[in-house]
C-alpha cells in the first residue's frame, strides 16, 4: 500500500539498485573463487619478481628514486600554485553569497565565547591615557552638580565652624551653644506641657539630611506656613 | 522636563542644590516654630537693648541740661509714668523697624529667630507696628506659647504671625 504513494521512477530506481547490488555480490564471490584457485599458480611468479628486484644494483635504484622524488615535488609545487590562485577566488565567491553575520548570530553561542574571554588581559593592554585624551571633560564637568558636591564637602568639614573659628564673628560657638540649648529647652517645655495636659507627644525633628533648607529672603521653607507649623 | 542628554550616555543633569552655612546641629530646628524659652531670651535681650538706649538717652539729656546751666544742674527725675511711656514708645519703634526691615530684632538675631507673616514672608510695616503695640501692651501674651500646638503667642494668633528658627545670616529686607 505504501508503494502507491511512490512514483514509478523511484520504484524503477530501487529495482535497478537492488539488481546492481546483487550483481556486485556475485562478482565479489567470483573474485574470491578465482583468487583461491589462481593463488597456487601466481605465487611462484610473485616470488620470482621479488627476487628479480633484489638482484637490481642499489645505485640504479637510488637514481630512479631521486628522479621520482624530483618529479613528485614538481607536481606538488604546481598543484600548490594552482590552489593558491584558485582557492581565494573560490572562497571569495562563496563568502559573497553567505551572510556571515547572520550565520554567526544563528550558529555561534557568543555568550559562551564571551565568558571565556580574559577581559582583565584586554584591559591590561588598553591604553587608558589615549582614551582619556579623547574624552570631552568639559561636557562631563558640565553635567556634574558641583554646587551639590560643594555642599556635601561643606557639610563634611563643617565649614561654618571653621569660618567662625577663624573670623570670631558674633555667631561664635558660645552663641551657637546658647541657640541649641534654648531650642532644646523649648522642646522640654513643650513636652512638659504636653504631659500636663495629656496631649500627644510632638514629632521628633527630621534628621539633618532631610531638613528643609534655610528660608530664602525671609520665607518660611516650602510646606511650612507660619500658622500651621509644629514644634520641633 | 529634564534637560537633553547631550552625550547620549543616558545620564541626566542632577538638580542643583545650595550649600548652607547652618550648623548641622541646628538643621533639625531650621524653619520650625520657636518655643517659649528662645523667645523669652530674645525678648530679654531686646528689653536690655531698649533699656540701654533709654539710659543713654537719659544720660544725654542730663549732659545737655548740665551744659545748659551747670550751676543749678540736678539730675532729671522723670516720673515712673513718663519713663514707662517713653520706654514703651522706644520699644514699639525698635520692634517695628527691626521686624519690618530685617524680620528680626537684635535679640532674635542672637537667638537665631525670625518673625514672619502667615505667608512666610516678612511682616508688612503696618502689621509690624500692630504686633509691636500688642507685644508692649500685653506682654504676658507670650505665655500662650506652651499652650498652643503651633507655638503661637497671643499676638501671633491675633495678627497671624509667627516666629521661626532661622540660623541663616541676617538679611535686610527693605
Amino acid at each position: 500500500m505504501a508503494n502507491r504513494g511512490m512514483g514509478v521512477p523511484l520504484v524503477l530506481l530501487d529495482v535497478a539498485i537492488g539488481t546492481a547490488m546483487a550483481g556486485l555480490a556475485g562478482l565479489d564471490r567470483l573474485r574470491g573463487e578465482v583468487s583461491a584457485r589462481a593463488g597456487s599458480a601466481t605465487e611462484p611468479a610473485h616470488q620470482a619478481l621479488r627476487r628479480a628486484v633484489e638482484l637490481v644494483p642499489a645505485d640504479r635504484v637510488r637514481g630512479l628514486r631521486v628522479q621520482g622524488r624530483a618529479r613528485r615535488r614538481a607536481v606538488e609545487t604546481a598543484v600548490q600554485q594552482r590552489l593558491s590562485c584558485t582557492v581565494p577566488r573560490l572562497l571569495d565567491g562563496v563568502l559573497d553569497q553567505v551572510d556571515l553575520t547572520a550565520l554567526v548570530e544563528r550558529r555561534v553561542d557568543l555568550d559562551r565565547l564571551a565568558r571565556r574571554l580574559d577581559v582583565d588581559a584586554v584591559a591590561g593592554r588598553l591604553d587608558v591615557d589615549a582614551v582619556a585624551v579623547r574624552l570631552d571633560l568639559d561636557a562631563v564637568v558640565a553635567r556634574l552638580d558641583l554646587i551639590g558636591l560643594a555642599g556635601q564637602v561643606v557639610d563634611g568639614i563643617d565649614l561654618p565652624r571653621i569660618i567662625r573659628d577663624s573670623t570670631g564673628s558674633v555667631a561664635s560657638d558660645g552663641i551657637s551653644g546658647v541657640r541649641v540649648q534654648s531650642a532644646e529647652a523649648d522642646e522640654a517645655v513643650a513636652h512638659f506641657v504636653d504631659r500636663v495636659f495629656r496631649r500627644r507627644a510632638h514629632p521628633v525633628p527630621a534628621p539633618a539630611d532631610d531638613v528643609a533648607p534655610a528660608p530664602q529672603a525671609g520665607v518660611v521653607p516650602a510646606g511650612l506656613s507660619a500658622m500651621d507649623g509644629v514644634r520641633p | 522636563m529634564s534637560p537633553p542628554d547631550r552625550l547620549g550616555t543616558g545620564l541626566r543633569r542632577r538638580p542643583r542644590s545650595t550649600p548652607t552655612a547652618i550648623p548641622v546641629s541646628a538643621r533639625p530646628f531650621q524653619g520650625t516654630h520657636a518655643g517659649l524659652v528662645s523667645r523669652l531670651l530674645a525678648n530679654t535681650v531686646d528689653f536690655g537693648v531698649v533699656a540701654a538706649t533709654l539710659t543713654a538717652g537719659y544720660l544725654g539729656l542730663a549732659a545737655l541740661r548740665f551744659l545748659w546751666n551747670s550751676r543749678t544742674f540736678t539730675l532729671p527725675r522723670p516720673s515712673f509714668g513718663i519713663l514707662l511711656f517713653v520706654g514703651g514708645c522706644l520699644m514699639v519703634l525698635y520692634l517695628t523697624v527691626c521686624w519690618a526691615a530685617a524680620g528680626r530684632t537684635y535679640g532674635c538675631h542672637l537667638l537665631g529667630l525670625r518673625v514672619v507673616a502667615g505667608s512666610g514672608r516678612r511682616l508688612p510695616p503696618t502689621r509690624a507696628l500692630a504686633r509691636a503695640l500688642l507685644c508692649v501692651a500685653f506682654p504676658i501674651g507670650i505665655f500662650w506659647i506652651p499652650l498652643s500646638r503651633a507655638n503661637h503667642a497671643v499676638h501671633d494668633v491675633v495678627l497671624r504671625s509667627s516666629v521661626v528658627y532661622d540660623w541663616s545670616p541676617a538679611r535686610l529686607l527693605l
